[in-house]
């Protein structure tokens, strides 16, 4: 991340510096204004989707699905503490109902809790949970469905299978290139 | 169908932890408390990601990357209108949606084009906000070939996209 924050940050500046100056300050000022926004917006959703799967975890719900993914958690992730596992299993639902509010928060804790303290280096399990997402895992779009509902289209819903098709290929795809791509040398445990 | 599936499921998280005698309310109250400290955590990233991203857009680079790689997928069969919107979607969720939304009301909801962009906006995530905010926990800065593989399987589905959508 380093690297392209360095590389993006420095060649935008450079080559904006050469045609319009200005552009810098305001442009950055104007990202973080964006940034504060998104964040309040995202905090609504976290909030209430944090909340709400407080409450399943809590009631041993997330627990009863973390039995039910386990095959597909172990294929995908390996051995894990208990703790990871309930947060895999609660991104995973969520992905799949389309809740990406509570996705996320879950996806973030999970990373967390499968990191070590002073760890740089992602492990495999980390790419894998970043790829799943990258490639998504949701079965319905509803934004976009909403769009090309709000844009007249005669049957929205017809979209939904070939997404599904492209998206599970890509996801295919990814998983079998972490697997190839990302193996470690593991000394000891998960 | 789609509209009843989230509702549903929280409506049944609620019965489900009554049913096994849970303190909602104090579940309610730690996960709005654990989403608070949260976002704070991910703010600074957020604030970075996007920074980043907006210079590069504003600088025309965005466009120029866009404009490079436009032949080749071309080339692989992916509509030549929709260069632009797959280069945008891993740098910015809310541009790429911004975008899609006018690629729909340009070429009409039920052309090809659209149907395309429909597919790849829904097969694939803001890859660069996620690796941020993903490891925004940790002090994890290594992410070896996760953005590789993550871009490789973006724009493969834009290229697997426009082919399924002529069959379709």
């Amino acid at each position: 991340m380093t690297a392209i924050f360095f590389v993006m940050m420095i060649a935008s500046c450079v080559w904006l510096l050469f045609q319009n100056p200005d552009a810098i300050l305001a442009t950055s000022l104007n990202a973080v204004h964006e940034s504060l926004s998104l964040a309040v917006t995202l905090a609504g959703i976290y909030i209430f989707w944090m909340a709400i799967v407080e409450i399943a975890t809590r009631s041993g719900l997330i627990d009863k699905i973390a039995k039910l993914l386990k095959k597909p958690i172990k294929f995908l992730f390996g051995e894990q503490s208990e703790e990871t596992n309930s947060h895999l299993a609660t991104n995973i639902a969520a992905n799949m109902i389309g809740a990406s509010g509570a996705a996320t928060p879950a996806a973030i804790n999970a990373i967390a809790s499968m990191a070590k303290p002073e760890q740089i280096k992602a492990s495999q399990p980390m790419i894998m949970l970043f790829i799943l997402a990258a490639t998504s895992l949701q079965i319905i779009p509803t934004t976009i469905i909403g769009i090309l509902q709000a844009n007249g289209s005669a049957n929205p819903a017809a979209i939904i299978l070939p997404t599904l098709i492209v998206s599970l290929v890509s996801t295919v795809v990814g998983v079998i290139m972490v697997k190839l791509f990302c193996r470690q040398r593991k000394k000891g445990g998960a | 169908m789609a509209l009843y599936i989230v509702p549903v499921f929280i409506i049944f998280i609620f019965i489900f932890a009554f049913a096994k005698n849970t303190d909602a309310y104090g579940g309610f109250v730690k996960g709005a408390k654990d989403a608070i400290k949260l976002i704070f955590e991910i703010l600074p990233y957020i604030v970075a990601i996007l920074v980043a991203v907006k210079l590069f857009e504003a600088s025309g680079l965005l466009k120029a990357i866009c404009d490079l790689f436009a032949p080749l997928f071309t080339l692989l069969g992916v509509p030549n209108e929709l260069a632009h919107f797959i280069f945008l979607k891993p740098f910015s969720g809310a541009g790429s949606i911004a975008l899609f939304n006018d690629i729909v009301a340009t070429y009409g909801a039920d052309s090809y084009i659209s149907r395309v962009a429909s597919i790849i906006a829904g097969s694939s995530d803001t890859v660069f906000y996620i690796a941020t905010i993903y490891f925004s926990k940790t002090n994890i800065k290594k992410l070896g070939l996760a953005i590789p593989i993550a871009l490789f399987c973006t724009f493969f589905s834009a290229i697997l996209a426009s082919w399924v959508c002529k069959i379709f």
